[in-house]
This record gives C-alpha cells, structure tokens and sequence, in this order.
C-alpha cells in the first residue's frame, strides 16, 4: 500500500516537493520555536537560581533611606525582629528565609570601605555559588571569619591569619575563602549573625530577611502574606521578577501562536495537495473501484500518501532544524533581550518526537476527508461523466 | 520508484547530522579551553591620595607618569636576589615624578601582609632611587600595632636607604614593641623588596606598559 501510494506522489514530482518543502518548512519553525521556548525557560531558571534569592523583608521605612544608611556605616534607626525569621519560614511559598545584618564602615581617611554581613546556615540555600576555594566551607567559631575572593586578595589573608576589625576591636581568624561569584559577595567580610549583632552592637536586630521562594510563580501570593509581618516591608525584585514573568509569559504565548499556525499551514498545504489528487485522479479511482477496489482501500491508499508526505516533510524539516539551529540561534540571540547566557536552543529529543508526532498526526488527519472523498466515488457514475 | 524521494530524504538528514556535528564543539575541545584558563594574580595596589601624599612628598611636583613594569621575565632574578619565600610580583607601579620636565623622583606602591591585613606603603625615592620618604596610605592593624609603624622617627630611619642597604629589624631599623614586630618586619622587608625589584627592573631596562588603571 505504502509503495502504491509512494508511486502515486511521485508522479507529480513539483507538487510533491512544494508540498512537502511546506510541510519541513512548517516543521522547522515548531521545532525551533519549542526548543527556543524550552531553552529559554531553562535559561531563564538558571539565571533566577543564581541570583538566589526573589525578595527581601526589611525594616519599615524608606527601604533606600535604611540602604543609605548601611552604606553610610550608620545605625539602623529601625531593624527587622529576629522574630520574623520563623514567621518567615513558616509560610508554605517560602523554600529558605536567612537572616542578615550588614554593616558598612567607611573610613575614606584610611582608604578603607569594609562591608561585614552577619550569616547563619540558613544564607547557604540562598547562595548557591558559595565555595571555597581555601579553608573551611563554614565557620569555626565565633570569631572566625570567611572572606570574599576579592576582599581576601587585597587584605592578602588566607585561612589560618589572623583579621581584625579597628572599628570595632574586634580580632578575628580567617576560616576560608569564597569561589569567586560575580557578585557583591565578593567584596564582602561573612562573620556569624551573633558575632555581627555584637560587634555593631545589634543585638536581636536584622538589616534583612533574604527570601528564596519554591516557586518564582508564588511570588505575589506570597507578598501578600509577608506583608503582614510585624515590624518589616517585603521588597520584592518586582521589576525583575516582573519583566522575566511577563517575557516568559508573552513567549510561551507567541510561541504556541506561531506553532498553532505552523502546524495550520502544513495541515493545508497536505490537505490542498490531496484533494487536488483526488479531483484529478476520479476516473482512476472509480475504475479501481469497479475492479474490486473496497471503499476502505481506496481511503487507506489516500490517507497512506497524506502520512507518506507528512512523513518526509517532517523528517526533512527536523533535519535542517538540527542543521541549522545553531546558526539561527546566534542569529536571534542579539535580537532577544535579556538572553540568558549559554544555549537557549535547547534541541532535545523529546521535542523533536513530540514534534514528528504532532506532524505526522495532522497531516494524516489532514488527509482524511480527501481520502473519505475518494473512497465515496461512484464507480458508474464517474466513468459515465467522462 | 520510492527510491527517488527515499534517498534524497535520506541525503537530508545526512547533511543535517553533518552539519549538527560541526556546529557543536567537540567534548575534548571544551575540556581544553578550560585547562588554559588565566590563574589570578594579586592585584596591584593603587595609589589613592596622589595630590595629597605628593604635597607631603615632592612639594614642587608639577605632575606625576603612571608607568607599569611587567616582571614576568625577571622572576628568576627576582627570586635569586629576594628573600626566599618573598612573593614575586607579576607587575610594579612606578609613578615618575616631575618639575616640569625635571624628573625629581619616584613614588611607589606596595601591598604588604601585616599580621591583622594588608598594609598598603607610599613610597618615595629620590632621583637615585634612595628612600626619601615612607608613609602607610591603608593599614586595618590594631591601634598600638598601627602606632608603632606610623611612628614618625621609625619610618625616618628608612631615608636615605637603598636596594644595597643592609636592612634588618632590630639593627639598621630600630627595633618596635612585641605585638608590633610582625607588621614592622612586614614593613621593613617589603620596601626593600620593592627598592631591589625596581633596581632590577632598572638594570634590564623593562619598558614600561601604559597605565593600566586610570590614576
């Protein structure tokens, strides 16, 4: 059936090239356009995963007044309760919630600008890039110290030497090290929450709650309950969080969009294909019929070639997707704003099955009324208008 | 008669699996880039107050050249001439001062280990590369430690000297109290380290790179 129904499209080669140069070209735009999507989002999730946390419970007030404030080296006029951490952590949205103290002594006349945070265990599951590359991965006592790569070079410490901090007296031993990150953590000097609360003298005071949420979806919903936690304001990273959803939401959209129409597309282009077969060859048919032909071969032979030209047509436009998907992918990373870094072209084989299945499905489905038109000719009929 | 679309569909995804294999780098070639990634080097030590520390330093100083000297080919030098264990810089900020266009000397910068953090020196040399003044531009030691150092009839005791001087803590550098000697030691050793790495630089006659830091 499958070689009858081969030799049937062969014989209007053209119409059978065009048809089937629709069809991968169709194919290729689904299947570039979900692994985009695909690869986008994990790109996407990457990005979010590092920068590790979504929003930050802080002190009532001018969250920028308290920001300048901590820049400045001065006392927090209001401080989060260390209360609120638990309060924090019992909300189901909430993955982590680590508390913070940062202090900043600026004293420009010594050419120095230190930048202390006070951590516990819990500031781990937000910081993901936290490695050491020398020492202890944690502290080793109270006075113990980890320095940020940056801060560690330029005070020339490593784990073992001894730190100490002339604003507050205080004499410290350094325990490691940090990878570098990239991030302001590299400039940073990490002691424990109670060692920072001492020696700022702020005791059962936090500068900020860091929040990593389970899902970055849950985000307003969660807002909305930490918002009612005494003594502190959620600052959420609205504008970011904001502009990655509503991008990943208008991908995902336009995405489905185009596939919905690619697919359309090809549908058609099998379906136009075959009717006009099927127009074509009515004399054929009837005269297959009248020597025995069942109505279910005749459907079969029709919707055989409909799956033969999706089949080819699908398998050729997977072909240049994977042939050509690189170079298409550099080609549209300088127009995407904010692509994430590495591979958003993510060619998986899932998707390109997922792809060659919902292709060869339309397009055989696509032939079907072709095909149930073929099967309906009137042997005597047909031969009697010619 | 199927052959004829068979084969060329077949011919396609040939190409395509080509064509995918080129575009992707191979396994080993990735391994490789990161087996040549660069190791960090310490970062040079900035000059923060230039007009400031040149009013105290070279009081008619018109104007300062920022110079870099790269001292990756003299490492062996280096590491014959200094103190074993000493670390050996990659790179020495020079600043030549000038009157004008009169050379009046040489200002220096330098990051030692002091036994609390790093200690950053000024250092000021004459036209023959003699020390003609020491000042401590950052330091994070304890009150009585930093006292000691900044003592000025201590850092006086450094005038005059060269990359030939004899220097030892305790003999041609009076000695400092206890809690104070790791840093002093610190002190004494990395201007003389930086005074011999300058004279050598001098001796090979290493052209200098443009600055590469705004000043």
């Amino acid at each position: 059936m499958l070689e009858l129904a081969a030799r049937n499209l062969a014989r209007r080669p053209l119409r059978t090239g065009l048809t089937v140069s629709g069809v991968a070209a169709a194919m290729a735009v689904l299947a570039c356009l979900l692994s985009f999507g695909q690869g986008y989002r994990r790109g996407l999730d990457a990005e979010l995963e590092r920068t590790g946390l979504q929003m930050m419970l802080v002190p009532l007030g001018c969250p920028y007044d308290a920001a300048a404030r901590v820049l400045k080296g001065r006392k927090l006029e209001n401080s989060v309760p260390e209360a609120a951490v638990e309060q924090v952590r019992r909300d189901p949205a909430v993955a982590a919630a680590a508390p913070l103290l940062l202090a900043a002594m600026a004293t420009p006349e010594k050419g120095r600008a230190d930048m202390w945070a006070g951590v516990d265990e819990s500031a781990l599951a937000l910081k993901p890039w936290w490695h050491v590359t020398a020492g202890s991965n944690w502290f080793t006592g109270p006075n113990s110290v980890i320095l940020g790569c940056d801060a560690a070079e330029i005070e020339m410490r490593r784990p073992g030497d001894e730190f100490f901090s002339p604003e507050t007296g205080r004499k410290l031993r350094v325990a490691g090290v940090l990878a570098r990150s990239g991030t302001s953590d590299d400039s940073l000097f990490f002691v424990p929450l109670q060692t920072a609360q001492e020696m700022f003298d702020q005791r059962g005071r936090l500068t900020a709650i860091a929040v990593r949420l389970r899902d970055p979806v849950l985000l307003r919903q969660a807002v909305a309950r930490l918002q009612q936690v005494k003594g502190a304001q959620v600052v959420s990273l609205t504008e970011m969080m904001g502009t990655f959803l509503n991008l990943l939401g208008a991908v995902r959209t336009l995405i489905w969009s185009i596939a919905v129409v690619a697919l359309t597309v090809s549908g058609l282009s099998v379906f136009n294909t075959l009717l006009a077969s099927v127009l074509e060859r009515t004399r054929e048919l009837a005269i297959l019929r009248a020597v025995g032909g069942s109505r279910a071969q005749v459907l079969k032979l029709v919707t055989a070639e409909a799956f033969l030209l999706t089949s080819f047509g699908s398998t050729a436009g997977l072909a240049l997707t994977l042939a050509g998907g690189r170079s298409l992918e550099r080609l549209v990373r300088a127009f995407v704003p904010l692509a994430p870094s590495g591979h958003f072209l993510s060619l998986e084989p899932a998707v390109l099955a997922g792809c060659l299945t919902a292709g060869l499905l339309l397009g055989t489905m696509a032939g079907l009324y072709p095909a149930f038109r073929a099967s309906r000719v009137a042997p005597a009929e047909a031969l009697s208008i010619q | 008669m199927s052959g004829k679309i068979l084969y060329p569909a077949g011919a396609l995804v040939l190409a395509a699996c080509f064509g995918w294999r080129v575009a992707t780098p191979a396994r080993d070639e990735i391994v490789r880039t990161k087996e040549l990634s660069i190791p960090e080097a310490s970062p040079l030590c900035p000059w923060r107050a230039p007009q400031t520390d040149l009013k105290a330093l070279f009081p008619n100083a018109t104007r300062f050249e920022p110079q870099t000297l790269i001292l990756s080919g003299l490492r062996l030098s280096l590491a014959q001439r200094l103190e074993p264990g000493a670390p050996l810089e990659n790179a020495l900020r020079v600043f030549r001062i000038f009157d004008g266009e009169e050379p009046l000397g040489t200002v220096l910068t330098q990051r030692v280990k002091g036994q609390y953090g790093a200690i950053e020196l000024v250092l000021a040399l004459d036209s023959h590369n003699a020390v003609r003044a020491l000042q401590f531009q950052r330091l994070r030691e304890p009150d009585a430690v930093a006292r000691a150092i900044e003592e000025p009839s201590w850092r006086r005791c450094f005038e005059g000297k060269t990359a030939e001087s004899r220097w030892e803590l305790g003999r041609e550098i009076p000695d400092v109290r206890p809690e104070a000697r790791i840093s002093a030691r610190a002190v004494v050793e990395g201007v003389h380290r930086t005074l011999i790495t300058l004279a050598l630089a001098e001796q090979n006659r290493l052209k200098p790179v443009p600055a590469l830091h705004h000043e």
